[in-house]
């Protein structure tokens, strides 16, 4: 796995490499976090924030994730992705500004050619 | 006698309008004001961007523009896009109140310059301890000559995490829960010690240092008890915004193949001029970028369906926090307060102190309860006294009477306390003969706003069986006015 243009939620796979998306560590967020792949179905759907999240890459994929604060101020968090084949490892941060509710954020996974 | 009447109405008024007092300065659940949720998160939102932005530009060169498209990038940014898209022309409206300005302040500081006490601050210890105001691991407040530091130690923990003194940290380990329950104060009283008006830190100084534990906090939003309400909000509200954040994202990344070209032509146009802006222009460039030429932008029935549908999903999304916040500012809290009150003179004491804290009928009142005894650390030499020097138990029920036309929000105070004196008590020149006994104390009170002005009236009748040191009943009226002073200077300084 591949980090494009310096941004970690922006990543290139080798052909059906399996990602792994996880809470590394976290401050007042809710222990639900909010998952989804692209596509109809609604899944993973809301999971707990210790429970990795893992899809293989064969096609260009978002995953959507949305960390809740539960209180206005002091929440933040460290989210890392991972390819099973190596290479680069995404580190995300956020830091809750005063009265913000939720980070809605989506990493776009895109098969090297 | 009428001193000593009036100065022990002090004391019981002291000790129940502070009870009040933290009862009615809990948080509250977020108010929704006028302004709706979704331009208020936008705001936010905003604000966070353009700060991260200038604090980019204001960094290291070597891969400022990389770091800046990596910000500005639509990948964390579908929220504040398509709440301008929705806004439509009324975002530029709102420029002028994104406070970008805030960003060249400095954090911190505060704390220490109260400036208003005439101390003097010397030696290590104020200086470590200055340190640790500064950082965020402790609070001080001045009162008198007296100076008291607040703090747990979950804040000192990340207080240093924010440092770089700890590489990671998180506050849902076992460990973590429980220390974010304990908390403590030291008080020093810079009138004492080898230099009076000096606040040196020695341990002379300390006049009191206080543990407290709480034993249940259900105003904490993350107590177990709201698991299945947040668990169902989550799933309901936050899953659906989600989804149509996703399939927002897709018109704004051209390798989805369902982008919308003018959406992507402003996109890539907008992040190419905060790249190029300085560091003093760019929160100029961003406001201008965001909330002036993206709701220009002409796009699809579907694009613009979507960012509406997104934004009054905002919306609910704000009002099912707020309810369940409204829950757990109703919460229930026991606390154990353990003091150890350093005299001079006197012996030393240690108070023990249950407080209770709830709100019946669904938030409709406020009840305060306390239950605490205090003992002699150590009994003077020759002294014939209990170990046990009083026990006491209070109570005060709060109780909103509801809006009265051009007065406000008229609040009915109903307090009670018992104290028991084990012994004499102990003055200065020695024993006061026959004051041991039951002191009973009770108070109904009206407090009367002056509605929009920040003053109350509070008019009250105490009764009480004696006083602590004359055993004569009496009753007594007392009328008086107190000041906000956070609401009167938010006035004059809007």
């Amino acid at each position: 796995m591949k980090i494009v243009g310096g941004n970690p939620l922006r990543l290139e796979c080798e052909a059906g490499e399996t990602v792994t998306v996880r809470v590394l560590n976290s401050i007042k967020i809710l222990d639900l976090v909010n998952y989804k792949w692209d596509g109809p179905d609604n899944l993973p759907g809301p999971t707990h924030k210790d429970t990795p999240i893992s899809g293989a890459i064969d096609r260009r994929r978002t995953l959507g994730v949305q960390i809740n604060y539960p209180e206005d101020s002091g929440g933040s968090f460290t989210m890392q992705a991972t390819g099973d084949h190596g290479g680069d490892v995404s580190t995300h941060q956020d830091e809750q500004a005063d009265g913000e509710e939720f980070s809605q954020f989506f990493y776009i996974f895109t098969v090297a050619q | 006698m009428f001193g000593t009447k009036l100065t022990t109405a002090l004391v019981v008024a002291t000790l129940l309008f502070s009870t009040a007092a933290d009862v009615w300065c809990q948080p509250q659940a977020a108010s929704s004001g006028t302004q709706p949720a979704s331009t208020k998160q936008l705001k936010i939102k905003l604000e966070d961007l353009i700060k991260d932005i200038v604090a980019i530009k204001n960094g290291p060169a070597a891969t400022l523009e990389t770091r800046t498209r990596s910000r500005f990038d639509s990948t964390t940014l579908v929220t504040v896009f398509a709440l301008a898209l929705a806004a439509g022309p009324t975002a530029a409206s709102f420029a002028q109140s994104i406070d970008d300005a805030r960003v060249d302040k400095q954090v911190g500081g505060g704390a220490s310059n109260s400036g208003s006490t005439s101390l003097v601050t010397k030696g290590s210890v104020p200086a470590i301890l200055g340190f640790a105001v500064e950082n965020g691991a402790l609070s001080s407040d001045t009162s008198g000559t007296t100076i008291t530091f607040r703090g747990n130690p979950v804040g000192i923990i990340k207080a240093l995490g924010s440092r770089g003194f700890i590489k990671s940290y998180s506050d849902d380990t076992q460990f973590t829960r429980v220390l974010r329950r304990t908390s403590f104060a030291l008080s020093f009283d810079a009138g004492r010690g080898p230099q009076p008006g000096t606040f040196t830190g020695e341990v002379s100084q300390l006049s009191s240092y206080s543990f407290r534990f709480d034993i249940l906090n259900k105003r904490d939003p993350r107590h177990p008890s709201y698991a299945a309400q947040w668990s169902k909000f989550v799933l309901e509200r936050g899953q659906t915004l989600l989804t149509n954040g996703q399939l927002l994202l897709d018109y704004f990344d051209e390798s989805s193949g369902k982008s919308d070209p003018n959406l992507v032509a402003w996109f890539k146009a907008a992040q190419d001029a905060i790249v190029a802006a300085s560091a003093a222009n760019v929160g100029d460039i961003i406001k201008q970028e965001v909330l002036v030429k993206l709701p220009a932008v002409k796009v699809s029935p579907e694009v613009s369906a979507l960012v509406s549908t997104y934004a009054n999903e905002v919306n609910a999304y704000s009002q099912g926090r707020a309810d369940i916040l409204a829950s757990v500012a109703n919460g229930t809290i026991l606390t154990f307060e353990y003091t150890n009150t350093r005299n001079v003179n006197d012996p030393d004491l240690s108070i023990f102190n249950l407080i209770i804290e709830a709100s019946p009928w669904s938030g409709k009142a406020s009840l305060t309860g306390n239950a605490s005894f205090t003992i002699l650390n150590k009994i003077p030499s020759g002294a014939n006294l209990d170990r046990l020097r009083n026990y006491q138990l209070s109570g005060q029920l709060d109780v909103p009477l509801g809006e009265v036309q051009k007065i406000g929000s008229v609040v009915l105070t109903v307090a009670a306390r018992f104290e028991h004196l084990m012994d004499d008590t102990m003055m200065p020149g020695g024993m006061m003969m026959d004051t041991r006994g039951n002191i009973g104390v009770g108070q109904v009170k009206l407090t009367l706003p002056v509605k929009g002005s920040g003053i109350k009236i509070p008019i009250s009748v105490t009764f009480a069986n004696r006083t602590e040191l004359i055993k004569e009943k009496f009753v007594r009226g007392n009328f008086g006015v107190t000041f906000d002073l956070d609401s009167i200077f938010s006035r004059l300084n809007p």
